[in-house]
């Protein structure tokens, strides 16, 4: 099926706006005014210009940020610092695909570790080695942050670990921990494959690069590498639910919140989805993630990321939770009635919503249900023999 | 006799006659030990479904088979006596299929159950009949009739609950899986059909505070490690009970239940020409104290878990298992359980009602093991 052509500016636009009102992927702290003032100075989609539009609002909250810092204001240092993380975040939206994206996303990063500093728990950036093959990069980068303990002391026993990543606009940037920072788990926000900083690209075969995670986990004495789970979100569920399968051995649990698995990546849904709920280029910025460019690409490379064709669905998994909206316009819910249709049974959770569910009550529910998961007791019903019976 | 209405086309008896013999070549339900040419034999003689008319011709195929059990039994040969018990207990049961509703089928049934305890003497491991003290309301029973059978080798095994749909009762249960996998299995009947105490209704799941409080009494049985497996209609209450009894038991199994939209008139039209062999609307209807297809499209919305707000509570754990085409309860039930509440586990299979496949109860056993540990 044909490209069904470019999104209209004045489509994006009022798109955009809508999230600047509500607060929604992309615009996380941005304030709507300048949202349309910036958009008010494009006549097209152009991505260096877009990037340009968008980053021209960041240095004045840079300098705020940098004055209160001087003058021991942590809470406006942080709050200026994260304003400009997110208009430089709106610049290299939705992917760091041209010159002046790229050098939006160093800032956006840049921002994003000065208010970092200000976090509580605190954030560490880590590298972690990563063994690719030629021309790959050498290591993942991630942010850990471990849970306060009772009282807020730190913990002294391993914490059990959720890494959970986004998809092909949302990096680790982007990640929200605070409610799994709260029920004790610690967090490690990293890159799917093929964006933001992750050594390799999207392919078939780019669950290797959870390899490298596992094991550094493995050398860290604060986590508990038998107490792993992933959640990865909009795409990135592909990654969850594909790593289930194929890393199950590793993992606790998997959670797969909004991702694909197979009807996505057939040319006439790919064709529908170009004009549904996602604001801008889809299938370019899926074609991206995945060492593509075109539209065309992605029509042509797609077909060969489909979980049933590669036969994995059919292998047993780790606990896995689907969530998803059974109304997403960006992948269809079909994809995870798929999942429920092979191998092992797997949970889920379905909203009446769009692309994600968009209802307050999933990052809750996913919370708790990898909080069970992760628990002692889950443990030993997976891994242990059986336990002496409770007498009641 | 209760019929649908004219908008809704009763099924031809030539169409109700090939789709049994259909089941009994591939030993489905009900036909779980009767011969293919014993059947035949029996649908030759009828020419609609009438209740007593079946009733008597699979009654009269079944006296032989009672005959040589008891001659059996007699000359010492247990074998033999076990193979035509339960060869007289299948014909007995497919005569008071799909439900004890006419005076004939109404005395096979007894019938069937008193073959079926007359096998069961001989089955390893034993099978004991209990009776278990519900508290109902006047006009219910006293009692809930139960099939214990417990694992070998097993000291206070955890206990499997297991009740069937609107034609498929405690006699039917298959264990054997269960047992094999250390869970002791209890088979009962769901409200309304065979020895429930009480009809179904919108809160007959009182019926299991009976059946829970009885497996707390029994020192031989772990009342910490309760699971329950309701089928086809069964499910429904498996789910239900998985909300309103969830600090009862560890986990729940819906295999092939309704929830919502099964319950609705235009389901309820679509269903009573698919792939139930019988009359399911008034089959239907009679498990929840009604008769005719109009009673059960009247009431049937009363019972939607949905309209209930019983899905928003917490449950236990849950697993839905069901074929993609169902046509007696509709896949979109166990979409809709899923929209609902806690997560809930499921598999779902490329078939028709209840899923089943080669795989589906190998699959059940796991996770029931999983969470009974």
């Amino acid at each position: 099926m044909a490209d069904p052509g470019p999104r209209r500016l004045a489509e994006v636009r009022e798109g955009m706006l809508e999230r600047a009102r509500f607060h929604r992927n992309p615009c996380l702290y941005v304030r709507e005014d300048e949202v349309a003032g910036a958009l008010d100075r494009l006549d097209s989609l152009d991505r260096d210009a877009w990037a340009e539009a968008f980053s021209a609002f960041a240095p004045k909250y840079e300098m705020r940020a940098r004055e209160a810092e001087a003058r021991g204001d942590p809470r406006a240092a942080r709050e200026n610092y994260l304003l400009a993380y997110d208009y430089y975040h709106v610049a290299r939206y939705p992917a760091p695909n041209s010159p002046g994206k790229l050098q939006a996303y160093r800032k956006c990063q840049e921002n994003f570790l000065r208010a970092a500093r200000y976090f509580d728990p605190p954030l560490e950036r880590v590298e972690m080695p990563f063994a690719g093959r030629p021309g790959e990069g050498s290591a993942n980068v991630g942010y850990l942050r471990l849970p306060r303990g009772p009282r807020g002391a730190p913990t002294d026993a391993p914490a059990p670990v959720v890494v959970i990543w986004g998809g092909i606009d949302g990096f680790k940037e982007e990640r929200r921990a605070e409610t799994y920072l709260a029920l004790g788990l610690a967090t490690l926000l990293i890159d799917m494959p093929g964006v933001g900083d992750a050594p390799l690209v999207g392919s078939e075969d780019a669950e290797r690069m959870w390899d490298s995670i596992f094991d550094w986990i493995a050398t860290r004495p604060e986590l508990d590498d038998e107490r792993v789970a992933v959640l990865g979100q909009s795409t990135g569920g592909y990654w969850a639910a594909k790593l289930a399968h194929t890393h199950r051995e590793r993992l606790r649990a998997a959670v797969d919140h909004g991702g694909c698995t197979h009807y996505a990546f057939a040319p006439d849904w790919i064709a529908k989805a170009q004009l549904g709920e996602y604001p801008f280029e889809l299938a370019e910025t899926l074609a991206s993630a995945f060492g593509r460019a075109t539209y065309d690409e992605w029509v042509e490379y797609a077909p060969r990321l489909s979980l049933l064709d590669q036969g994995i669905l059919d292998r047993p998994c780790a606990p896995l939770l689907l969530v998803n909206g059974v109304r997403d316009s960006i992948f269809p819910i079909a994809d995870m009635y798929l999942l429920l249709e092979h191998g092992s049974p797997k949970a889920a959770r379905f909203y009446p919503g769009g692309h994600m569910g968009g209802s307050p009550d999933i990052e809750p529910t996913i919370a708790r249900w990898l909080q069970q998961a992760l628990s002692d007791s889950a443990g030993c019903r997976m891994r242990q023999p059986p336990r002496p019976v409770r007498r009641g | 006799m209760a019929e649908a209405p004219s908008t809704v086309r009763a099924r031809p008896w030539e169409e109700v006659r090939q789709l049994m013999l259909e089941r009994a070549r591939g030993h489905r339900n009900p036909f779980t030990y009767s011969r293919y040419e014993d059947v035949e034999r029996a649908l030759n003689q009828l020419s609609s479904v009438d209740r007593d008319a079946w009733a008597e011709a699979f009654l009269a195929v079944g006296a032989p088979y009672e005959e040589r059990a008891r001659e059996a039994e007699a000359r010492g040969d247990a074998q033999a006596a076990q193979e035509n018990y339960l060869l007289a207990y299948d014909y007995y049961h497919v005569a008071r299929y799909p439900a004890p509703n006419s005076p004939s089928k109404r005395r096979a049934y007894p019938k069937s159950q008193a073959m079926y305890l007359a096998a069961a003497r001989y089955f390893d491991p034993p099978l004991e009949r209990v009776e278990m003290p519900f508290r109902g309301r006047p006009g219910e029973g006293s009692v809930a009739v139960g099939y214990l059978r417990k694992p070998r080798g097993v000291e206070r095994p955890p206990v499997l609950v297991c009740w069937g749909g609107i034609d498929s009762f405690k006699e039917e249960r298959r264990d054997a899986g269960f047992l094999e996998a250390g869970l002791a299995s209890l088979t009962i009947d769901m409200p309304g059909v065979a020895d429930a105490p009480l009809v179904g209704s919108e809160d007959a799941e009182r019926l299991w505070d009976a059946i829970f409080d009885w497996i707390g009494t029994r020192p031989d049985l772990d009342a910490e490690r309760i699971a329950i497996l309701g089928g086809s209609t069964g499910g429904y209450w498996a789910t239900k009970v998985a909300h309103t009894h969830r600090e009862r038991i560890r986990a729940a199994i819906n295999q092939g239940g309704p929830a919502h939209h099964a319950f609705t008139p235009e389901w309820i039209a679509k269903a009573q020409l698919g792939e139930y062999p019988f009359e399911l609307a008034e089959t239907l209807a009679c498990a929840f104290g009604r008769a005719t297809y109009e009673d059960w499209v009247e009431y049937a919305p009363r019972l939607s878990l949905v309209a209930q707000g019983v899905l928003d509570q917490p449950c236990a754990p849950l697993l839905l298992v069901n074929g993609l085409y169902d046509s007696v309860f509709p896949i979109e039930d166990m979409y809709a359980l899923l929209e609902h509440g806690s997560p809930k586990d499921a598999r779902f299979f490329p078939s028709g009602h209840m899923g089943h496949t080669p795989q589906t109860r190998d699959i059940m056993v796991s996770w029931l093991l999983e969470r009974l540990r």
